[in-house]
């Protein structure tokens, strides 16, 4: 069974790529994302890293009329920060990885099924 | 009894052991109830005049048959393992192995994963498979809403495959309090009406399964203690002070007793054990004259410490009137605020009203106990009550 990661971030987490500390920050998430593909659990090139909310620009339609928004869908206290796939039998083993990311701790991580393949 | 009244009362005991049953051989959620629902239909079709002669293994039988058909019908690909699991005839219809089935899917329901409010009214209809519309008003819910929100828990078990099994030490401790309490209740539902041999089998289950948690210990402890005293109450209903303790069943009480001593070991005291303790209490009050009833008294102060339930307010109200006399529990009555009428409030009324000589009330308090009375031999009990005062 496929779970996606989803990884949110808070402004703090997201200022930690351009501050001192940034080093101890992405080493944390190589860290974690090497211990998801040396357990096998990583689903390989499913997943991606994102550039802070500031970098995204949103955009929606009503009745064809096109509206743009600079930044993301909404603002809340923690966006949108990356995701993985992982493959493991259990609700309780994806909630076992989700707890070990590095953002769990002031962010959150959602736990998503992925739709089944539909061949 | 007609045929449509057994298979109800099998529904009773049966519908969560068979639904545990299917979940415990890795089929969908949505789909085993669908499964067991039709094999408790084809059963009061098929039930006419003689039962099989072991009704839950027929009702396992007909629901593994139907859970695979409805695979075939909606699945793409058929689960290989899991057909050539069901239809292997040697399998096991051991009922033993029921009771750790039906643990797992009292703790399914309180996984974290599913909302707290929902984890309840879950339990009571996957493990007793009582309807959205009968649970709504205990919830305090319309039943379509209650039961939109039951389905929405369903379908987050079979997408999100959160499977049936027994969670790591550590969550499992947090997540014992829920099933012990439904254990409880499952035990209460049952005490006056059927034998609660299936709580029973789950507390002796629970206390293996948690390797003897105190907790655990306590309420199976507390559970024999209130079963080694059922044969005395099955008829008549006496209050506890006035039962004769020949009555009851000694190898149960010694097993309680060692049990609650086996939890006090751990010094971890908690609800279960308390109740229990306070049963014990009684049990050697009867026999013994000792403990008094002062102790008594102070061990459901400890216990309304962490359980400040109404019952166990009045409790210690019952036992305050025999250790400091009816003015002193007649005090700790009038801070009891009830919100709905309740049988045992009434009957703790009367009985201090008739300590403290006043007729008129206890008469209206035993009035009111014999009109909550849902049994008949309660009633009967009240009645006679009801008399007495009358005609001292």
């Amino acid at each position: 069974m496929k779970y996606g990661l989803i990884f949110y971030e808070t402004s703090a987490q997201f200022s930690e790529r351009e501050s001192e500390s940034a080093g101890q920050y992405w080493g944390a998430w190589s860290a974690y994302i090497d211990q998801l593909d040396d357990a096998g659990v990583l689903v390989r090139g499913a997943g991606a890293g994102l550039q802070v909310p500031g970098s995204a620009t949103t955009l929606r339609a009503t009745a064809g009329e096109l509206t743009i928004q600079d930044g993301p869908v909404a603002d809340t206290k923690e966006q949108l920060a990356g995701l993985v796939v992982i493959n493991v039998p259990s609700l309780d083993e994806a909630m076992t990885w989700a707890k070990l990311a590095p953002c769990t701790e002031g962010g959150a991580v959602e736990v998503r099924p992925i739709l089944p393949d539909p061949s | 009894m007609t045929a449509s009244e057994r298979v109800d009362l099998i529904f009773r005991e049966s519908y969560g052991k068979v639904l545990a049953h299917l979940l415990a051989r890795g089929f969908d959620l949505l789909r085993s109830e669908d499964a067991v629902s039709a094999a408790f239909a084809a059963a009061l079709t098929l039930w006419n005049d003689a039962l099989p002669p072991n009704p839950e293994a027929w009702l396992c039988r007909v629901a593994l048959h139907r859970v695979i058909d409805i695979e075939r019908r909606e699945w793409r690909i058929t689960p290989l393992e899991s057909l050539a699991e069901a239809a292997d005839p040697t399998e096991p219809e051991d009922p033993t192995m029921f009771p750790d089935e039906r643990l797992r899917l009292f703790f399914l329901c309180t996984h974290p994963a599913i909302a707290p409010e929902i984890q309840t009214p879950l339990m009571l209809q996957l493990v007793l498979g009582i309807s959205a519309e009968s649970m709504s008003e205990l919830f305090l819910m319309p039943a379509a809403t209650l039961g939109q929100r039951l389905v929405r828990a369903k379908r987050k078990i079979r997408d999100a495959q959160i499977l049936p099994e027994l969670p790591n030490p550590e969550e499992f401790q947090q997540r014992l309090p829920s099933v012990l309490q439904a254990i409880y209740g499952l035990y209460s539902r049952d005490w006056g009406t059927t034998e609660p041999t299936e709580a029973m089998d789950l507390a002796r289950s629970l206390v293996i399964a948690s390797e003897g948690d105190p907790e655990a210990m306590g309420l199976f402890a507390l559970l024999l203690f209130c079963e080694s005293r059922r044969a005395v109450v099955r008829d008549v209903y006496v209050p506890l002070s006035q039962q004769d303790p020949s009555g009851w069943a000694p190898e149960m009480i010694k097993s309680a007793e060692q049990l609650l001593q086996a939890a006090a070991a751990h010094k971890s005291p908690g609800r279960f054990q308390l109740e229990a303790a306070i049963q014990s209490a009684h049990v050697q009050r009867a026999f013994t004259g000792l403990p008094s009833y002062v102790q008594i008294a102070r061990l459901y102060e400890a216990l309304i410490a962490v359980a400040p339930t109404t019952s166990n307010r009045l409790g210690h109200v019952a036992a305050t009137l025999e250790a400091n006399g009816p003015e002193a529990a007649h005090a700790l009555l009038t801070k009891i605020q009830l919100t709905e009428p309740y049988l045992p409030y009434e009957a703790v009324c009367a009985h201090v009203a008739l300590r403290l000589n006043d007729l008129e009330a206890a008469r209206k308090h035993a009035e009111a106990a014999r009109a909550l009375s849902k049994d008949t031999k309660t009633a009967a009990y009240w009645a006679e009550m009801i008399q007495t005062i009358q005609n001292p």
